[in-house]
């Protein structure tokens, strides 16, 4: 069992990936392609790869260019443990990205994989887009649905005089300070979940 | 002959590719339930010869995996460089997967429809 993840580079400089990745941790190369599963089969090789890095329980070897596509081969020691597989792939995706952005890199399309035998799962991260149309999805009924209902309702019931003018009015003005409660809810939600949860590096996996 | 595209779904179209490959003559297929066995072997009892294919799907993720490579290239190890090896991919194969798997003598088809799988498998147990 192992792990891929892949981000894209608007600028794929080789040379500066290579100089980052041995300043950030180190000229570990040899050292993780040589515990690797690649090396035991052979059919990759030392030089398939321009960077590296390892420890005690799992490692990661950067794939050569291949367009502007940063590919990355996480494989644990632990080979059972799927949540341990997701939490490394987490762990290296989060320093990796945290590396280009503070070397001015940009990148996006963020995506993993874990080939578990015929149940590959996919992993996504929830970019702040994703994050409001998620709150927008969330409230839509408290924004849209439920004032929109009640200014209906308030009509109808003046013009089929159930309710007075007046009576009428006064539900408009209810209907109007919910609408504005939920619309200031909603831009709290926003600030808390935008601004101080900030946009998480984190893959989400599913079958 | 109706062809039969992959159309997302792996198990239809195995199926498919399954019943055409057993309305073949003098071939027999395999399901193999071994993890490192192959998904599907399909022997010609006139010709005595085999033929190992694999399926992969990387789904969503769009490409295989270039560490697909590796329980293809056991495979190939266990059975010699003489085994003829199939892949049969749903997703997009890397320059680098493709380069690996020519290597190693396997034959990659990407998203073929069924009929051009069978077509490869008649050609490779003729």
């Amino acid at each position: 069992m192992d792990g891929e993840f892949k981000v894209q580079l608007k600028h794929y400089d080789p040379v500066q990936i290579v100089r980052i990745f041995t300043e950030y941790y180190g000229d570990r190369l040899q050292d993780a392609y040589s515990k690797s599963a690649y090396r035991k089969s052979g059919i990759l090789k030392k030089n398939d790869f321009c960077a590296g890095y390892q420890t005690n329980d799992s490692l990661f070897l950067v794939y050569n260019r291949e367009g502007n596509t940063l590919k990355i081969y996480v494989e644990p020691v632990n080979q059972q443990d799927l949540n341990n597989l997701k939490d490394t792939i987490n762990k290296y995706f989060k320093g990796v990205t945290e590396m280009l952005d503070d070397e001015s890199i940009k990148w996006s399309k963020p995506q993993a994989n874990i080939l578990v035998e015929k149940c590959p799962l996919t992993g996504t991260v929830k970019t702040r887009w994703d994050q409001v149309k998620e709150i927008f999805e969330n409230q839509r009924e408290k924004l849209f649905l439920v004032p929109i209902g009640s200014v209906l309702a308030s009509f109808l019931a003046i013009h089929w005089s159930i309710l007075e003018k007046s009576e009428g009015a006064k539900d408009l003005k209810k209907a109007v300070i919910s609408t504005l409660e939920a619309y200031i809810g909603l831009v709290l939600l926003l600030l808390v979940q935008l601004l101080f949860t900030g946009n998480k590096r984190q893959f989400t996996f599913k079958f | 002959m109706t062809d039969h595209a992959f159309n997302g779904n792996e198990d239809i179209f195995v199926q498919q590719l399954t019943a055409k490959l057993n309305t073949l003559r003098n071939v027999q297929l395999e399901k193999s339930t071994a993890e490192d066995g192959p998904d599907l072997k399909v022997v010609n009892h006139h010709s005595g010869k085999q033929l190992f294919i694999e399926f992969k799907n990387a789904k969503e993720y769009g490409e295989l995996p270039i560490s697909s490579i590796l329980p293809i290239a056991k495979l190939a190890k266990q059975n010699g460089k003489t085994q003829k090896i199939l892949l049969v991919s749903f997703s997009h194969l890397s320059d680098l997967l493709s380069s690996k798997l020519k290597e190693l003598n396997v034959q990659a088809l990407t998203q073929p429809t069924v009929d051009q799988v069978v077509e490869q498998v008649r050609m490779a147990l003729a």
